[in-house]
């Protein structure tokens, strides 16, 4: 059935009186329906039908197994079973099958009492709409102005602190918790007496992609961290004790961790809606609430002028469950607010994120809190009905907002309470002009629906978060603030009179974290954390059995296959070096950690890595003569790029027939190199082309570029060297990158090479022998900075530098 | 009264044969005397391998006039050295390739050039003081090519007799380990040198005939190490005789005369309970510690022999 003769359909039924309303079903007897009666594209995966009687106990019903009937327009009946939920309060149809799309469907509630039963309740039907609306066409509303879209971080980066130890190299910090090259280090620039709680944050991955989640103490240390496969938002520990994160590879869910770090179990959105990334909140007795989000193709000429006819429209949903998982209460956007009152996400554009909810928060009197920031709205709903109690913020506001220099908030995150009828928020402030950011307490007066802002930090000079952002008021009364993006600060610990106890952002400011919080918690794992890294002169394992203060040391067990119980060392510290490995061997290790009492724990994870080991000096690029052929390199076009490759007397030869408008479509790339922050490497190699053209040659990451040249291509062949110092994190998987494209001038490449030099090696050609030794001894006892023959840096030419020479030495006669 | 640093090194050493004490981990840099030459020599004691030594070498009286008995080059198994001098790898040395340089050419020597740091270079040869550059580069996948833990650095020549003082030149960097980050603890010792001291040089016996090679003055010879000594009339340093039936033969070099000599121990040794001080340039005094009281033995011909057996320590230095 097409969506017009469904609507049809729809509007056929209305016509006999069978639509309903929520004034309808309340005077029938009912408190709560889900889907309500007359909602607006609901997925076709709806699979819970919720019902709540107002006066009735459902004790008291029957026929409970069989008195909710479910039937699609076109897919027809819809079989399901019936039952009481544990919370002894909503009863759970639960569909056989998804609805069809597009489609109405029609919900038939016919309960019957036992004699003598207290309360009343009618027959009831009404219908909802699937993926499409029920034709009660709304006003539509020309566009005035523009809409204000997200924009990029502004403000005053903040000062930093005195450099952490060793960033971007693995090490051990002080509380003897090591870490590998890759994890992010935070930079403290105020620590003046803060909460003593640890410090939980997760991490975008920032420049290099590593998505680590950390918890951290007051003195930079990592007490546990993880290295996610994807950014895994909302770190904290929940009420009733587990701690809880965002993960979204393997399905969009929570996760749940014991306070022995292991994972116990998952949270999801259901009925239709995939997990939100926003929020998870667990009651102390396991009930727990989710965001869902799912996307609608939405006509929305319906609603404003200029609107796109098939927009999609992200609509976020509420969602509550018992401890033992069952959906007991569902509260949805499209149900609750306008899709015309939506900020940031243009009306007009063909993707709408409506109204974003980003925040749960229950009261005192259990009914909720949730924050839709692209409505600039905090909604609180009846627990048992889900009507609306109060708005706060939005153009839809219960309260006037008094002693408020900005006159409320707009683009909200966190809001969370404090006191009876008194929150706090993270005002981002997106569609205020000017922008700036910052956290705000108001106190709420229900009776003359004021909403009084109480307190408020603005950072000097001003700051704005465009996106993400937390505000939690700690224990000590100081409130933490996580000013979220980019090189704004991730915590901001404010006093009540508004002096900062503490203050940090990550080093790599490229890292944003979504939230920021500070929990009581005591972890011990019961295993260790294994990570491992390639390095040109070894494998550096990292192993932290973290929180456990009875390791007296470490058993690190290796070989060539899984599953090894070869021990290899000992180790009483969490990090070491394994440099006497089969060179082009891959290895397995795994750790276990031996208590006080001698007692060996469980293996930690696998990891594996492959001995790669290159001495300075020594090339790392396989076959760079191309002596075999195309081994080792890989050869890719794309945008339509034309090209051939071939081996010519041992020289690469690209014959280019469409180098299309970008030089990046046609490459020749080797990856899997070992670039050691700090270290100098030198590139280089013999090119020339058939007429005058320009490449590229890049040595990078997946994210960042470490050198970027542009030689200048002639018919003569000429030799290349560049030189650079990797000044970024270690990175032990970079690439070698010729881009050929843009031209189609043929291009020849031979002798490729890439190499650290070794220390010593003053003219760079990847020994240390007398050519270097003349070098240094023209600048014998020279004192002046800069010298490339001071290698101890010590501003001076002496022995101290001829001792690191003669320490690389590649001999001579 | 004059007390020589070669005095106080012979009385401590003494001390330390007889109470037995260890020895400490340290780079000894020090002097000797070989041959009348001013050996500048080394030795490790805990296993350290020096890269380079930054020397200033001075003598208290005439000058140093030449510098031989170094290596030249990188050392190899077959010769372990410090043959890397810098500043006249600089001056001399020109390198055509990364791998191969002559090394025989005039100049190439330790001596440091008085230009590059005025302020922080001895005069050089010719003067009361050298500076010193040696380096040692080596295959570090040869172990065997390392400098051993002992050695010659070179050997000085001086114009006359002169106590030799050796100090390290800080503004070349000192000594330096092999390894990047260990710091050494090096201990110099000067020491007195005598280009005309009596001395034996040599003794060779066979097929019936003993050769003496010495210098310094007439060769003397006895049936006992106690004496009677009686001289040989021979001054000019090779004395060859017939062994025959004689009991064993002992010889000396009484130091010519006209040639006066800094006061100095020049030997001590101690052998089956019979102590022999050989010294120099007065009479010889001893005292049962360090700070005395000094009394003198009387005895200035510059051979003296105790027994020792049942003696507490005792301390000996010479009075001019």
């Amino acid at each position: 059935m097409s969506n017009r003769i469904q609507l049809a359909t729809l509007a056929f039924l209305l016509g006999l009186g069978l639509g309903s309303s929520r004034a309808d079903y309340r005077s029938a007897g009912y408190a709560y329906l889900s889907p309500v009666p007359g909602a607006s594209y609901c997925s076709p995966q709806t699979r819970f039908i919720l019902v709540r009687f107002q006066s009735v106990s459902p004790s008291d019903i029957t026929n409970l197994a069989s008195f909710i009937t479910v039937t699609g327009a076109s897919s027809g009946p819809v079989s399901g079973t019936t039952h009481l939920a544990s919370d002894g309060r909503t009863l759970i149809f639960t569909a056989g099958r998804n609805f069809a799309m597009n489609e109405l469907a029609t919900v038939a509630l016919s309960p019957a009492l036992q004699p003598g039963a207290g309360g009343s309740v009618q027959p009831f039907q009404y219908q909802f709409a699937v993926t499409g609306y029920l034709p009660a066409s709304p006003s539509v509303i020309p566009i005035v102005a523009p809409i204000n879209q997200a924009g990029s971080v502004t403000g005053t980066p903040q000062p930093r602190n005195t450099s952490p130890p060793t960033p971007g190299q693995a090490g051990i910090f002080p509380n003897g918790v090591s870490v590998p090259s890759s994890f992010p280090q935070i930079s403290i620039t105020t620590n003046s007496s803060p909460d003593s709680e640890r410090i939980f944050l997760d991490n975008n991955g920032g420049l290099a992609g590593n998505a680590y989640n950390v918890i951290f103490d007051n003195a930079g240390s990592p007490v546990w961290y993880q290295l996610m496969p994807d950014a895994r938002w909302d770190m904290k520990v929940q009420p009733n004790g587990m701690l809880t994160m965002l993960a979204r590879t393997g399905g969009m869910r929570f996760v749940g961790l014991n306070t022995n770090y292991q994972e116990v179990t998952s949270y999801s959105a259901t009925n239709g809606y995939t997990t939100d990334e926003h929020e998870l909140r667990v009651l102390p007795d396991g009930t727990y609430f989710l965001i869902g989000s799912y996307s609608n193709t939405v006509d929305m000429t319906r609603y404003v002028v200029g609107g796109n006819p098939a927009a999609s429209v992200l609509e976020t949903v509420l969602q509550q469950f018992t401890p033992s998982g069952e959906l007991i209460f569902q509260w949805r956007g499209w149900d609750n607010y306008d899709v015309r009152d939506t900020q940031i996400s243009s009306l007009t554009g063909a993707v709408i994120d409506f109204p974003h909810m980003n925040a749960i928060e229950v009261d005192s009197d259990g009914h909720f809190l949730v924050s839709s920031r692209h409505v600039s709205e905090v909604t609180k709903i009846n627990r048992d009905t889900g009507e609306v109690i109060w708005r706060l913020g939005g153009t839809n506001s219960t309260f006037t907002f008094t002693n408020d220099p900005l006159n409320g908030f707009c683009n909200q995150h966190a809001v969370r309470l404090v006191g009876t009828n008194r929150c706090t928020l993270f005002d981002n402030g997106d569609v205020r002009s000017p922008e700036l950011s910052r956290g705000v307490e108001y106190l709420l007066d229900l009776t003359n629906l004021t909403a009084t802002l109480t307190w408020q930090f603005r950072q000097t000079p001003d700051l704005y978060a465009p996106d993400m952002g937390n505000v939690q008021r700690l224990t000590n009364g100081n409130t933490l603030i996580n000013w979220a993006s980019g090189f704004l600060p991730k915590l901001t610990e404010v006093r009540p009179d508004g002096t900062k106890a503490f203050e940090m952002n990550w080093v790599d400011q490229a890292t944003s974290t979504y939230r920021v919080w500070r929990c009581p918690w005591q972890g011990s794992a019961t295993q260790p954390y294994l990570m491992v890294e390639p390095y040109p002169d070894n494998i550096t394992l990292v192993f932290n059995q973290f929180g456990d203060t009875n390791v007296a040391f470490y058993r690190i067990y290796g070989g060539t296959a899984s599953q090894s119980t070869n021990l290899l060392a000992a180790s009483g510290v969490t990090l070491m070096q394994l440099s006497n490995l089969q060179n082009g061997s891959n290895y397995f290790f795994r750790v276990t950690a031996v208590n006080r009492q001698g007692v060996e724990g469980l293996y930690s994870n696998e990891a594996s890595a492959t001995a790669n080991f290159v001495k300075p000096g020594q090339n790392m690029i396989f076959n760079g003569d191309f002596s075999q052929g195309t081994n080792a390199w890989t050869w890719t076009l794309s945008g339509g790029a034309t090209a051939a490759w071939a081996i010519e007397n041992g020289v690469s030869h690209f014959y280019i027939t469409n180098g299309t408008t970008a030089l990046a479509n046609i490459q020749l790339k080797q990856g899997g190199k070992a670039l050691l922050q700090g270290k100098k490497y030198v590139l280089q190699f013999d090119a020339w082309s058939s007429l005058p053209r320009y490449m590229d040659v890049q040595v990078g990451g997946p994210v960042q570029v470490y050198s970027d040249n542009l030689p200048y291509l002639t018919p003569l062949q000429q030799h290349f060297q560049y030189v650079f110092t990797m000044t970024a994190a270690t990175d032990l998987n970079a690439s070698l990158v010729f881009n050929l494209g843009l031209s189609s001038y043929g291009v020849y490449l031979d002798n490729v090479s890439l190499f650290n030099p070794p220390p010593g090696d003053l003219n760079l050609d990847g020994q240390v022998d007398y050519l270097d030794l003349q070098l240094l001894t023209k600048d014998w006892l020279k004192q002046q900075s800069g010298l490339n023959s001071d290698l101890d840096g010590n501003g001076r030419v002496d022995f101290g530098d001829f001792q690191i020479l003669g320490a690389n030495w590649s001999g001579g006669n | 009264m004059r007390i020589t640093g070669d005095t106080r090194r012979a009385a401590a050493l003494l001390c330390l044969l007889l109470c037995g004490a260890s020895l400490r981990a340290e780079v000894r840099v020090f002097v000797e005397d070989v041959n009348g030459l001013a050996g500048i020599k080394y030795q490790c004691t805990a296993g350290e391998i020096v890269r380079a030594f930054a020397l200033n070498v001075s003598v208290d009286q005439g000058q140093i006039i030449g510098v031989t008995n170094f290596l030249r080059g990188q050392s190899t198994a077959a010769a372990r050295g410090y043959g890397i001098f810098p500043a006249a790898f600089r001056d001399y040395i020109t390198v055509t390739s990364g791998t191969n340089v002559n090394w025989n050419v005039p100049g190439y020597t330790p001596l440091a050039d008085v230009s590059d740091r005025p302020g922080d270079t001895l005069p050089g040869l010719n003067s009361s003081g050298v500076t010193l550059e040696f380096g040692a580069l080596w295959n570090p996948a040869v172990p065997a090519a390392a400098p051993d833990a002992a050695g010659t650095l070179c050997a000085l020549e001086l114009s006359q007799a002169a106590q030799v003082t050796i100090t390290t030149n800080s503004a070349r960097g000192g000594l330096v380990s092999a390894v990047t980050g260990v710091a050494l603890t090096p201990v110099f010792t000067g020491g007195l040198v005598d280009p005309n001291f009596p001395f034996i040089i040599g003794i060779t016996a066979g097929n019936g005939v003993i050769i003496v090679t010495f210098r310094g003055g007439e060769l003397l010879t006895a049936p006992t190490v106690m004496g009677p000594w009686s001289g040989t009339g021979n001054t000019n340093g090779f004395y060859r005789n017939s062994l025959g039936a004689a009991a064993a033969n002992f010889f000396r070099v009484r130091r010519a005369s006209g040639v006066s000599a800094a006061p100095a121990i020049t030997g001590l040794t101690l052998s089956a309970g019979v102590l022999v001080v050989s010294f120099q340039g007065g009479e010889l005094i001893t005292a049962p510690s360090i700070n005395g009281p000094w009394s003198g033995t009387g005895n200035t011909n510059g051979f003296y022999t105790n027994a020792v057996s049942s003696s507490p320590a005792m301390f000996y230095r010479v009075r001019q």
